[in-house]
């Protein structure tokens, strides 16, 4: 009925213009959200003075936490990048099996505890990194330490 | 014709009655069985809840520690695109012009403003026979423009 043409203008909406230079460059971390979920409490223990300083500036800053904070922005990227770095480095095999795990699983935490396991071992061995559960209460094995998991597919023990 | 009486000695019996054992248990039981079940409900659901709450937790500190990442990320993306649309503006309008409380002249327009306008129609703090007719002159200010309009006017 019409020939009219589809014009598509979310192609204009992409900006690629560059950063400008008098801006310091840093490189993204570029991992996507199962490998970021699975390093995440790695990067909390390494990185929480950055992380803190980094949203302490934000809070701060009064509404220009975007230009004031850039600083901080990229020590909080460096070190999470050197965090995902490391683990690469040392324990490539044990995150790779979290992070698909997670992939697989709708990225429940509870349904990969075997992998989880592992890679909290190599991870505290090789990296001194530890994975806590801050607020957990007293007197209780943390979640993420129990073998059985009631809500996991097979709710037995888990290793 | 005789009158039609009851036999001698009366009707028999009528059984109304079923006499059939009853069967089950006493009704107590079922009462107590009935608890049982729904103690152990209850038990299974509080521990459940509970480890759902720790998971919830586990969870939300997986986000907490990831969020200052994340933003860095995003806002390093917006400033790249203010700087970019900065020098757009330049490259454009070859001057930085201020959107609001620029110096350009607005020819004062009368605005006819009713009550309804700034919606006072329904609540009104003085006495309805002292409120004035709400007319008053507006200048008609730009309050949104962007930079194909700016690029006419100048």
């Amino acid at each position: 009925m019409s020939d009219r043409e589809a014009r598509f203008n979310q192609t204009v909406l992409v900006d690629t213009t560059p950063m400008p230079d008098h801006i310091p460059k840093v490189e993204e971390i570029g991992a996507t959200s199962a490998p970021l979920m699975s390093a995440a409490y790695f990067i909390g223990d390494r990185c929480k003075a950055y992380n803190d300083d980094f949203m302490k500036c934000k809070e701060q800053s009064n509404g220009r936490g975007e230009f004031d904070c850039l600083k901080e922005g990229r020590k909080v990227t460096r070190c999470a990048a050197s965090v995902i770095k490391d683990i690469n480095t040392h324990c490539l095999d044990q995150f790779k099996a979290h992070w698909e795990c997670l992939e697989n699983n709708n990225h429940q935490l509870w349904e990969c505890r075997r992998p989880e396991v592992a890679l909290n071992k190599c991870v505290f061995d090789k990296l001194g990194l530890k994975k806590t559960l801050p607020g957990a209460p007293e007197g209780e094995v943390p979640v993420h330490l129990r073998p059985k998991q009631k809500y996991a597919q097979y709710p037995g023990p888990q290793w | 014709m005789p009158q039609d009486m009851p036999p001698v000695g009366g009707y028999a019996q009528v059984q109304y009655k079923r006499n059939i054992p009853a069967r089950g248990f006493k009704p107590a039981y079922y009462m107590i069985g009935m608890h049982v079940i729904m103690a152990y409900g209850f038990y299974k659901y509080f521990y459940g809840a509970r480890e759902q709450r720790e998971l919830a937790r586990e969870k939300m500190w997986s986000r907490h520690h990831l969020t200052p990442l994340l933003q860095a990320e995003e806002d390093r993306d917006q400033v790249r695109r203010h700087y970019a649309d900065k020098a757009r503006e330049k490259e454009l309008l070859g001057t930085d012009i201020k959107v609001y409380n620029s110096d350009r002249y607005v020819f004062p327009t009368p605005v006819l403003v009713t009550r309804s306008h700034i919606g006072i129609d329904t609540y009104c703090s003085c006495p309805s026979q002292l409120c004035p007719p709400y007319f008053r002159l507006y200048p008609l200010q730009p309050h949104s423009i962007n930079t194909l309009t700016m690029s006419l006017w100048i």
